[in-house]
Formats: C-alpha cells, structure tokens, sequence
C-alpha cells in the first residue's frame, strides 16, 4: 500500500512516501525551491518521493493532508471574527488566501499529484505530529505528547500509541498555545518566528530568569497540568503577522528592533533574561503536561512532537525530571515531519505493520556518477574518509557530503561542516567559514557511542535523542578539555552520539580522528550558508564551498579543494 | 520625469527621511549586494574568456564590498537612531528599498547561481549591463535624496564610482563581441534583459492590483455583512484546560476536510 503524506501553508512543506508502512523517501520543499522552510505546495517534494519509489501519481494508494483545512478555516474565521475590529487587515489577508487556493484543497492535490480526488484524505494536524512521534519510536506502547504552535484548534495533545493505534485523550485549545508563546517572544526580540525558535534556547544560557514572574502570569497553570495564555498580551489569535501587543510591553519592556544589538550583558541583558525567563516557565509547563499525561497514560515511554520538541533543553529537562524513563523525538518533530506522521498514521489506520525504528536518510541520493569540475577522486570512500581526517587533524575546516539527504532539521553527518574540537576557537572559526555572524550561537559535538561516557554523563533513555541530536547532556572535564568551545556556559553541550551500527562511516571518521588528536570528537553544524538551505546535490555543495570559507570539501570518494 | 520617477522619488524620501526604514533599507542593501558577489563569484568560475572572467571576479569583488560599506552604515545609522529603533511601533514598518515582497522575485536581484551556464557568456553579460545600467539610475536618485545625511550619501558616492566601471566593462564587452559579428546575438540579449525587467515589473503590478482590489473587498465585507458574526462571535469563550478530541464527520475519520 502506498499512501504520501504532505505538508503545506504553514512552514517548511514536505512530502513523504510511506509504502506498506515503512518511510521511502521524505523531502523538504525548502531543499529544492533553496527557500528556507518553504511553506508552499511541495510539488518538488512530491516529484521526488514518486520518483525514488518510482512510481506516478495514479499509482498511489491514497494521498493524506496532514490537516484538516474546513477546521482550520473555522478557527481562522471565528478568531478573527472575534477581534472585531482589530483584525480588518489580518481578516482581509486571510481570506484572500483561503477563497484564493486553500479551501479547494482536495482538488488541488488531486490535480498536482494526478490521483483521483476520491483517494485524497485529511488527517488532524496534532494526529500528525503526534503519529510522526509514535509510528517512528522504537516503541510498542508509549505515551505521547505533541506541543505545538497551531493547527486546526488543538495546540497540545495528550495521547497513547499501543501496536498500530493511536488514540488522543485530550486536547487544548487555540490560543492557549506554547508554541504561539515562543514564536511571540522569537519575534518580540527581533527574530522571525517560526525559524529562529532555537536561537532563544541558546539566548537564554546567558541570561538570568529575572521574567520569570511576569511569564508565570502570561502563561498561568490551569488545570490538571493544563496552562492558559493571557491573551491580552497578544495579538496572534487574530494576526500572523504581528504577534505581540503594547500590554506585553508594559510586562517585559521595549522589545528588540530586527538587527539591533543583542542586549545579554550587564547592565543590560534584557534579551537574554527574556529568554533565560520564557525557558524556565517554558520547562515548567511542559513537565506538568508529562506528569498530567503519565497519570492517563502510565508508560514508560514517551513520544514527543511539535514545535517545541525540537528545544534540546526542554527534552533534557523531560528526560531528568519528567515521569518518563525513555525520550522519543523523531528527526524531524516539526511541520516537515507531520507530512511523514499522516502517511504513518494513515497506513496504519489501513493495516500496515509498523516500520522498522526511524533514520533520518530518506532524501535524494547523491549521483555518484556525476563529479563537479575540480574533483579528485581518490578510488573509495575509505580513501576519502582518510584524507578528511588527516585534514581535520590538521585544523582545517571542511565539508562532508555523503549519501541521503537527511529529512528534518538537523544534517546528522550526511550535509555537514567539521572541524577539530580541541581548537579553543574551533566554534568561532566554524561558524565563520559558513558566514554564520550571531557568536552566541552554539555548534554541536560528535562522539562516537562507544565512548560517550567517557565525555558526557548521557541520562538513561537517551539513545534515540542522543542519536538524532534531540538533546543537551552535561558535559564531564574531559569533554571540557577536550573541546572547550562545544561546552556551553552552563556546563552542557549539543551532543551527537554516533552508532557503529547504524552509521558506520561517520563512526569510522570520528575514530580516525581520535587515532591521530587523541580525541574522537568533531565540532560540527549544518552546511548551509547564513540565511540558505542546506546543501542537497553535490553541484550545490561545491558552490557553497566556494562561496565558503572552508578549507576543503569531501564528497563520497572524491575531494575538492580552493584553487 | 514621468509619473512612475515621480512616485518613485516620492516613496524613496519618505524612506530616507525615516532614521527606521534608512537602517532597514542599508541592512537589505548589504544582503543583496553580498549575494550579488556570491553568484557573481559562482558564475565567474563558469566563464570561459579569461579576461571576462577577471573582470566579473572584480565585480563580484566589488559587490562585497559594498555590502560592507552598506552594513557599516546600517549600523552607524542604528547607533545614530537609538531609541528609535526599539521602539515598538517602529517594527511594523514593514518595508524597505531593496528587496522584492515575499513570494516575488528580488527587486534588485538579477543574478542567480548557474545563470551564466543557462544562458550563455553573452545573455549573461547582456543582462548585467542592463542590470548595471538600472542599478547605477537608482544609486544615483539615492544618492540626490540623502543630501541630509552625508554618512549615507558618501557611501552612494564610493559605490557609484564602481558602477560607471560595472557598466563600462560589460559595454565594452558588448561592443567587442559586436565588432566580432555577433551583433545579433548582443541585441536579443540586450532585449531579454529589458523584457525580462520590464515583464517582471508587469507581472508585479498585475499581482499587487488584484491582491490590492480582493483585500479592500474583504475589508467591506469585514465591516458590513460580516458585523453581526463579528458580535456573535465575541460571546464565544474560548476555553484554557483540557477538551475531548473533536470528532471527525463521516463514517472514514480521513475522509473529511472537517
């Protein structure tokens, strides 16, 4: 049975491919269109999952919308509605999109993908996430958690997976949203919400939570580990486009113009104690929706979801204090990976059995038959692989380009930059090299598996968070030592373990370079240039580098280097 | 001056005379200049005329640097605006001079990475010389309204002078290529890169007219039909806690949009 899932209108649209229940092929539209978290209709998505099953459109099964769009409208409308009349010109904006395009969704799919409208379905959004959750853990039963911005009206869900079925116990509604809350505060202190969600959590090691009164009311406790939003603080029940109002002014002061000055040091850190501030209560809410849902749903395992699961804090903080002994967080918990929790979920609802346990290579290949101008081939990836560590030994920056593209946020060693950890500067310097200017920004830290005890006290029930680089872990002294610009100032790092068994390459590299520096840690981040996409073809990746400052690139069995 | 110069003068010192929009229009200027110098490096790599390609090297050169004139500027004009700049209100200023709206083409942009390779070396100088020669028109009205604000004029200044030689080397180009019988190709090039400047425009405008004429119907409806609605809507109390899953219509729970 072959069922494609799609995403699209919010944020980063996706397709994938989901054949007798087990993910094909799972793609971005951002990775084509090189718009950053593209929200339009994914037809290059679409054309690749058909073409890497290859298959056409009339072939497929079924076709699932990971929402629902008459409900969405109705949220749309009756918020908007309510607002009378503040809302004329988000009212005006809305309609023009919906009465435009999005109400005639079924036979739009219908026509894009060339199946018959019959065979188009529609899932709820947080259903979605949360099957996006739940279908790709390694568990049998567990209980999940989606904590989102905004969907049809549910925000957050408490719901159970036992075999092929999923089953939400409860719901809140629209506006009382924690995702809604961080992207406000994103863009309160200048950044763009709904992209530069993680730059909070990196803003708020800084700071000090001296706020945290002032969100303990805008987000108060509710019932049963519920919360509700204060919603005169906040205009985005009605407007997408400005978020906030004057009366979250009045509680947290002048917000930050886009592009000015971080304020993060005395005698004025206010940027930072915003976000140190939203953190906490942040960590708090969420752990009082764990505990609500290990009272309905008494697992050991807990799949989670949504916009805020990408928060490797917040995922951490679940991990240590929450009810839970084991973490799920699929590769890519956001918008992009619901088109993949629909076709899951649908599949399942049809009687497919559950796939093997997630991995994150379901993009396009590269073509190994196809080298950019200035290649060297040197016979073999084990080649390839050698030269790459001598170099990172030696203290060069480089791209590594291999394999699948990876499908969610993070490269995971398949499209990404390294460089030798012991550098003190090694973040700074890697971060240069791809024109990345925000230095408070922190960079991840590979190990392999075999050795992580060694440099971090990894909390039990990590593997698969750990794995996918869902988490932050206490960093040891010898991490410290080791790679002193991956410790961040509250003694923890963005960790990456790597497992022989299921990456077996980049483990190998990780080995190698711990043969020759004494420690087989990488500093490494996404290739992707400031304000780009990552890089999906080798084509791309060789123009990156050279619009780079890195000092070599690795891609399969072959080098490029700066002429 | 036509009317469309005229507008245009208008909208550009409204902009320069706003410390907000000044700051946020150089901070775009220096993003698209800098991508300009990347793909100009990127397609410099695909020419195959040594000499050209030393020149769009110096080009792409130029590019960033401009960038940096442009970004330094950006922020002394933030130091100068201070407060101004944090202010709330300020935010919604939503445009600036440099780049397209969401969704369009950028309205500075014109190079794109592997055009060179899709068009060939003479479309593709044809469509810088066109480029340049429109780029180095707008600098200088830029350049005529922030007599008020020397920092700024100055930068126009330094990077006009680049963009005589931008416009001078492509022309010369052109001409050669010209004097080598290839006057055809040269003169449909030049007339893709004015039509494709000039559809571009139209399709713009198109756009901009109808979502313009749609929204302000919308707005009507917002404050006519849709009142009552608007009334009874407010008397709707939508709930904090927790709520049963909504039950989806119809005997398949996927087959609904509801």
């Amino acid at each position: 049975m072959r069922v494609l899932g799609i995403s699209a209108f919010h944020r980063d649209a996706a397709a994938a491919l989901v054949v007798d229940g087990t993910p094909v092929a799972a793609a971005q539209e951002e990775r084509f269109t090189k718009k950053r978290l593209d929200p339009a209709f994914p037809t290059r998505a679409i054309r690749y999952c058909l073409r890497e099953a290859d298959i056409t459109g009339p072939e497929l099964d079924e076709v699932v919308f990971y929402e629902k769009p008459l409900r969405k409208f109705e949220r749309l409308l009756v918020t908007q509605l309510r607002a009378f009349p503040r809302a004329t010109k988000p009212f005006a904006h809305t309609m023009f999109l919906w009465l435009g395009d999005r109400l005639w969704l079924k036979h739009k799919i219908a026509e894009e993908v060339g199946v018959p409208i019959g065979r188009v379905r529609f899932i709820e959004h947080q259903r979605s996430h949360a099957a996006s959750a739940f279908f790709l853990s390694p568990f049998e039963e567990a209980a999940v958690l989606t904590v989102d911005d905004a969907g049809e009206w549910a925000t957050t869900t408490l719901a159970e997976g036992r075999g092929r079925n999923l089953t939400v116990h409860a719901e809140t509604h629209f506006p009382h949203s924690l995702g809604m809350l961080v992207a406000t505060i994103t863009q309160f202190l200048g950044f763009e919400p709904g992209h530069d969600e993680a730059k909070l959590e990196a803003l708020a090691l800084l700071g000090a939570p001296r706020f945290e009164a002032a969100f303990e009311q805008l987000v108060a406790p509710d019932e049963a580990g519920s919360f509700a939003i204060d919603t005169t603080c906040f205009r985005f029940p009605f407007d997408a486009e400005r978020l906030w109002d004057q009366a979250l002014e009045e509680r947290l002061g002048p917000p930050r113009f886009p592009g000015a000055r971080l304020r993060t040091e005395a005698p004025d850190a206010r940027d930072a104690d915003i976000a140190a501030s939203l953190q906490v209560v942040l960590e708090r809410r969420v752990l009082a929706l764990c505990d609500e849902l290990w009272r309905r749903v008494p697992s050991k395992n807990l799949c989670f979801a949504g916009a805020l699961a990408t928060n490797r804090a917040l995922n951490a903080r679940i991990l240590a204090d929450g009810p839970f002994r084991r973490l799920f967080v699929p590769p890519d918990p956001g918008e992009a990976g619901a088109a993949l929790g629909a076709a899951l979920a649908l599949s399942a609802a049809r009687g497919a059995e559950r796939a093997p346990e997630a991995d994150a290579a379901l993009g396009e290949a590269l073509d190994p038959a196809f080298a950019e101008e200035g290649a060297r081939q040197l016979g073999n990836v084990d080649a390839a692989e050698t030269v790459l560590a001598e170099r990172l030994a030696a203290g060069a920056c480089m791209g590594w380009v291999r394999g699948r593209m990876p499908f969610g946020p993070h490269s995971l060693g398949t499209r990404s930059i390294l460089a030798d950890a012991r550098d003190p500067a090694g973040r700074g310097r890697l971060f240069a090299a791809i024109q990345e200017s925000e230095d408070f920004l922190p960079c991840g830290i590979a190990l392999p598996a075999d050795r992580a005890a060694e440099y971090v006290n990894a909390p039990e029930g990590a593997g698969d968070v750990l794995r996918l680089a869902h988490v932050v872990v206490p960093a040891k002294d010898a991490l410290q030592r080791a790679a002193p610009s991956a410790v961040l100032p509250d003694g923890t790092a963005w960790v990456q373990v790597v497992d022989a068994e299921r990456d077996p390459r980049f483990h190998r590299l990780l080995t190698r370079v711990g043969e020759r520096t004494g420690a087989p840690l990488l500093l490494h981040a996404s290739f992707r240039l400031h304000g780009a996409t990552l890089v999906r073809s080798e084509a791309d990746a060789v123009d990156a580098f050279h619009r780079s400052r890195l000092d070599g690139l690795v891609v399969e069995d072959r080098t490029y280097e700066r002429s | 001056m036509n009317t469309g110069a005229w507008f245009a003068r208008r909208r550009n010192r409204a902009v320069w005379s706003d410390p907000v929009r000044r700051f946020r229009t150089l901070q775009s200027f220096a993003e698209t200049e800098e991508d300009g110098g990347k793909d100009l490096a990127a397609a410099a790599r695909r020419i195959s005329d040594p000499d050209l390609r030393l020149h769009i090297e110096r080009h792409a050169r130029d590019e960033i640097r401009h960038a940096s004139l442009f970004r330094n500027r950006a922020a002394a004009v933030r130091d100068e605006a201070g407060a101004a700049l944090s202010s709330s209100a300020d935010g919604g200023k939503a445009y600036d001079l440099s780049r397209g709206r969401r969704g369009e083409l950028d309205a500075h942009g014109f190079y794109s990475a592997g055009l060179a390779d899709e068009m060939g070396e003479v479309a593709y100088v044809c469509m810088l010389h066109v480029a340049e020669l429109c780029a180095a028109e707008l600098f200088t009205m830029h350049y005529d309204l922030t007599a008020h604000d020397p920092g700024t004029r100055a930068v126009f200044e330094e990077i006009l002078k680049d963009e005589k030689y931008h416009v001078s080397y492509t022309g010369k180009f052109l001409d050669k290529w010209r004097g080598e019988g290839r006057e055809r190709e040269v003169r449909e090039g030049l007339k893709a890169a004015r039509g494709s400047r000039f559809i571009g425009a139209w399709q713009r405008l198109g756009a901009r007219s109808a979502a313009s004429f749609s929204r302000a119907v919308m707005r009507i409806f917002y404050w006519t039909l849709l009142v009552p609605f608007g009334l009874g809507a407010r008397r709707l109390k939508l709930r904090a806690g927790w709520q049963p899953p909504a039950e989806p219509a119809g005997d398949d729970p996927f087959d609904s949009q509801y």
